[in-house]
């Protein structure tokens, strides 16, 4: 057997086309929990604070360290299905992250406080809506069209009915949040 | 220069094992996502699972989530070689072709 040059550019096209596929859908696979995850935490905060806006604050407090706690688990069940030798590493960086953005989220509450229940519900839907929208120009259109419909909902919600932003949004966000992870186990 | 494989050249079975092969050791693919991935017909992508099986460069597991049954595929260790192997003889014919122009 042997092969011409075009022959052999062609199949390393179709390997390398192929392969990028696979890895984009298994990436998928491997997102779609988190975004089960945390579009149902979205959603007890949201009935929480329905049911009893006095503890919004406190029920959003609570369900951000569950989702913290519950996203280092799947951070490291991620790590040892992907065969990396050392789990502890992908933790630190998790660490790291949160870090940085949580103090990133501090600052800016802090320079342009104060901040009302709403805006601190637009700023933390956008910044998870651009997260999304950011990793879609990198690695998979589908985080893309999250992060859009997530943005654009917010910013819908933000213009049409403005005071019932944060009743309206975690119901929202939390329902593309799961409609997301769906789509992605399903890919 | 590397040697091609008969069984990997095929350009469905290429496809297959560039999408196993693309996939973190030990992971299986589900039949449904490998044919979507590879655009393959259910009966061709059987036949040729079957020939690479065979061949000892996949192994196809067979089992059932409740009451719906689920193929799912892995490569195997020769059969990654064999891929990899194949991979390094096309980039020869193109390395050795460039520096013979």
């Amino acid at each position: 057997m042997s092969m011409s040059k075009d022959e052999a550019s062609s199949a390393l096209h179709d390997i390398e086309t192929t392969e990028h596929r696979s890895r984009t859908l298994f990436g998928y696979s491997l997102a779609s929990p988190y975004l089960l995850m945390w579009g149902t935490l979205w959603i007890v905060a949201g009935v929480v604070g329905a049911v009893s806006p006095a503890h919004t604050g406190i029920s959003w407090s609570v369900v951000d360290m569950v989702g913290l706690v519950g996203t280092a688990y799947l951070i490291v069940r991620h790590a040892r299905r992907c065969g990396e030798r050392s789990d502890r590493i992908h933790l630190l960086r998790y660490v790291g992250s949160a870090a940085v953005l949580a103090a990133f989220i501090g600052l800016i509450l802090m320079i342009f406080g104060p901040v009302k229940g709403g805006e601190i519900t637009m700023l933390f839907t956008l910044l998870v809506a651009a997260g999304y929208a950011i990793a879609g120009c990198w690695i998979g259109l589908r985080y893309a069209v999250i992060g859009v419909a997530l943005g654009g909902l917010a910013v819908g919600v933000f213009l049409l009915a403005p005071a019932h932003l944060h009743l309206i949004v975690p119901f929202a966000g939390g329902a593309a949040l799961i409609l997301g992870g769906v789509w992605m186990r399903r890919a | 220069m590397s040697a091609p494989d008969e069984i990997v050249h095929q350009s469905t079975r290429l496809k297959i094992m560039s999408a196993l092969n693309a996939l973190p050791r030990r992971e299986m693919l589900e039949f449904v996502r490998l044919k979507a991935i590879t655009g393959a017909t259910d009966g061709n992508l059987g036949s040729h699972l079957t020939t690479l099986e065979k061949t000892g460069y996949v192994t196809v597991v067979k089992d059932f989530v409740g009451k719906r049954p689920r193929t799912r595929i892995r490569i195997t260790a020769p059969g990654r070689r064999a891929f990899q192997n194949h991979v390094a003889y096309l980039r020869d014919i193109l390395e050795n072709e460039g520096a013979g122009a």
